[in-house]
């Protein structure tokens, strides 16, 4: 159980480093992804754990998040594409106050 | 299952964090949503040590099979825009991201390592687990009906 919590953890946190430190649109959205599934090892992890399969349906409500997330997401960044004709996060500023 | 993991998880583990670094490290997207693929089919190899092999199997038909081809979609359709991206962050934070970033990741280490000494209650466990049949009833049962 012990390596499914530090797997997880690892994850996490690598994910968050790369939403912070990444410019490219495209690994900003792999980050974001690789933190769903590190909350997903550990739903599945705990499940295991204490013997109930709630964890497991937790998964798939995470996935169909995780699946909406990346469309609207690359949709976002295609349009945005169009009118900057750039895919760095910094350059998208539109509705910055 | 040993608390400590059996050398396949060790080996899979290493694999994951291996493939994760990958992802944020390579310049290359493409490369990136490789390395993206490879962490999936071992996060899939670890659902499998965690009894839940329909859990692997979705993992690897949602996102490698659809998630990850529309990024390559995407990054075909941006083939020549990579050039203009600057790596390092610009504004007057980028000194701060790399030390932050930097905190966090231990401080995430050091909550793994603390959590990991946590002894948890372990019930019976038995091969059925992952059957369909008690994935409906909890749907049903647990999520939808409850609203």
């Amino acid at each position: 159980m012990n390596i499914f919590i530090i797997a997880s953890m690892l994850m996490f946190a690598i994910g968050i480093t790369g939403v912070l430190i990444k410019r490219n649109a495209i690994i900003f959205f792999l980050s974001l992804e690789m933190m769903l599934n590190s909350a997903n090892l550990l739903f599945v992890g705990f499940a295991h754990r204490w013997g109930n399969e709630i964890g497991h349906i937790w998964v798939f409500f995470v996935l169909v998040v995780a699946a909406a997330e990346a469309a609207v997401g690359l949709a976002i960044i295609i349009n945005m594409f169009k009118t900057k004709q750039v895919v760095d996060v910094d350059q998208y500023n539109t509705l910055k106050g | 299952m040993t608390d400590s993991g059996t050398f396949g998880q060790w080996i899979l583990l290493s694999l994951v964090a291996l493939s994760s670094f990958g992802v944020i490290f390579f310049r290359n997207p493409v490369h990136a949503c490789l390395s993206f693929l490879l962490s999936l089919v071992c996060l899939a190899g670890l659902y499998l040590r965690l009894v839940a092999p329909f859990i692997a199997a979705m993992q690897i038909l949602v996102y490698a099979g659809a998630i990850l081809v529309m990024f390559m979609f995407v990054i075909v359709l941006f083939q020549d825009a990579y050039h203009n991206i600057e790596e390092t962050p610009s504004g007057s934070y980028a000194p701060l991201l790399y030390p932050t970033a930097a905190a966090f990741f231990l401080t995430m280490i050091a909550m793994g390592r603390h959590f990991s000494s946590i002894s948890l209650e372990k019930k019976s466990f038995t091969r059925k687990f992952w059957h369909s049949r008690k994935y409906r009833k909890g749907f049903i049962y647990r999520f939808f009906l409850s609203f």
